[in-house]
């Protein structure tokens, strides 16, 4: 799709609907770990399906999040040089965060 | 930034109070936004008994009996009194709608009348809908052809199912109520076209009539333009003929998708 405004609309709803079932994964796995200690939760790491999982997650919510909040500032924000400068913030912060996320699940299985 | 507090000049005060002078036993208190630019004063919230006995069942008859019986400089439009111009669009009771067609019967307590919200205002409950007019007019809503002269003599047939598809979209009367009752078009009015202007583009690019598609759908296909639509349902829920806005943006979205290569 040529058009970057639509393009966005469609990957903002794509996005919200793949992270619906890995959402509810990510709840089942919170749920299971309450009763487990430390080295309990680091096993249930330990797999190459919770892996795949959690980045999939990580990675769909930090693209979520990056679009939910520019769509805030377009909205809420009319002076453009400050809306451009808070948008470089929100791109670091969603692009950040996910990349610690996926390197600490790595650091558990290697 | 969005300005959420209002100006201390456009903070609304208490104005005057108009006693009912007949002995009516049925009284109606209504409260009407006041404001006339020449006096440079706040706007006022003025308060008048109205014997309900003596009076039409609308919100507009009642208007109309306080400006030829209670104060004649009391500013409103209005003109067909059947819900067919759009001209007394206002807010009534917190919500858009025409005075003409809303019941003032219906309206348990005290009626509180205000100019449709988020416009400049030319004087108490008549707003400046200039904006509206011009991003009307940016989404050219005529029957356009591109090969002028093969068709400027013949008439273009219209399919009764292509002809149902303008269904909903046809009746708009361009009131307003719903682009002023829209949280989206109050931050972002100059840029952001608005659920009147987007139905009535949406009529136009599904019709099947118009050779100008693909043109319509590229001129909306913006972010600020259409995009701004966060499918709040304001619109839907103000609209005063019962149309879906919001649909019709839906609507526009998809097609969006399904010309996108076209974009």
């Amino acid at each position: 799709m040529k058009n970057y405004a639509l393009n966005k609309w469609v990957t903002q709803r794509v996005s919200a609907i793949v992270l619906i079932p890995l959402l509810v994964f990510l709840l089942y796995s919170l749920v299971d770990l309450v009763n487990q200690d430390y080295t309990g939760a680091l096993d249930a790491f330990d797999n190459y399906l919770s892996i795949i999982i959690f980045t999939l997650f990580l990675m769909f919510s930090g693209l979520h999040l990056r679009l939910g909040l520019n769509e805030i500032l377009e909205d809420y924000i009319q002076d453009e040089p400050l809306k451009a400068s808070l948008n470089k913030i929100i791109i670091l912060y969603s692009a950040v965060l996910p990349v610690i996320g996926i390197i600490s699940l790595i650091t558990i299985i290697l | 930034m969005v300005q959420f507090a209002l100006p201390k000049d456009s903070k609304v005060v208490e104005g005057k109070y108009f006693k009912d002078k007949t002995n009516g036993k049925n009284l109606k208190k209504v409260k009407i936004y006041r404001w006339d630019p020449e006096t440079k004063q706040n706007p006022r919230l003025d308060t008048y008994e109205v014997n309900m006995d003596e009076c039409g069942p609308m919100v507009l008859d009642v208007l109309i009996k306080i400006k030829n019986e209670i104060d004649t400089t009391l500013t409103f439009r209005r003109s067909c009194r059947e819900g067919v111009c759009g001209s007394c669009a206002m807010n009534i009771d917190g919500v858009n709608g025409l005075a003409c067609i809303k019941s003032a019967l219906d309206i348990k307590n005290e009626i509180k009348v205000y100019p449709l919200p988020h416009m400049p205002v030319i004087k108490d409950l008549v707003p400046n809908l200039n904006q509206l007019y011009k991003q009307y007019q940016s989404i050219e809503p005529w029957l356009q052809v591109e090969k002028k002269n093969e068709v400027s003599d013949k008439e273009i047939y219209q399919s009764k199912q292509d002809r149902e598809k303008l269904d909903g979209l046809y009746e708009c009367i361009m009131c307003a109520c719903c682009s002023t009752s829209c949280p989206s078009y109050w931050w972002n009015g100059e840029k952001y076209l608005g659920p009147a202007v987007l139905l009535q583009a949406y009529r136009w690019i599904i019709d099947s009539r118009d050779q100008e598609r693909v043109k319509r759908l590229k001129k909306v296909a913006d972010e600020l333009k259409l995009f701004r639509c966060h499918t709040i349902m304001n619109c839907t829920n103000s609209c005063p003929k019962g149309l879906n806005p919001a649909k019709a943006i839906g609507s526009i979205k998809k097609m969006l998708v399904q010309h996108s290569k076209d974009l």
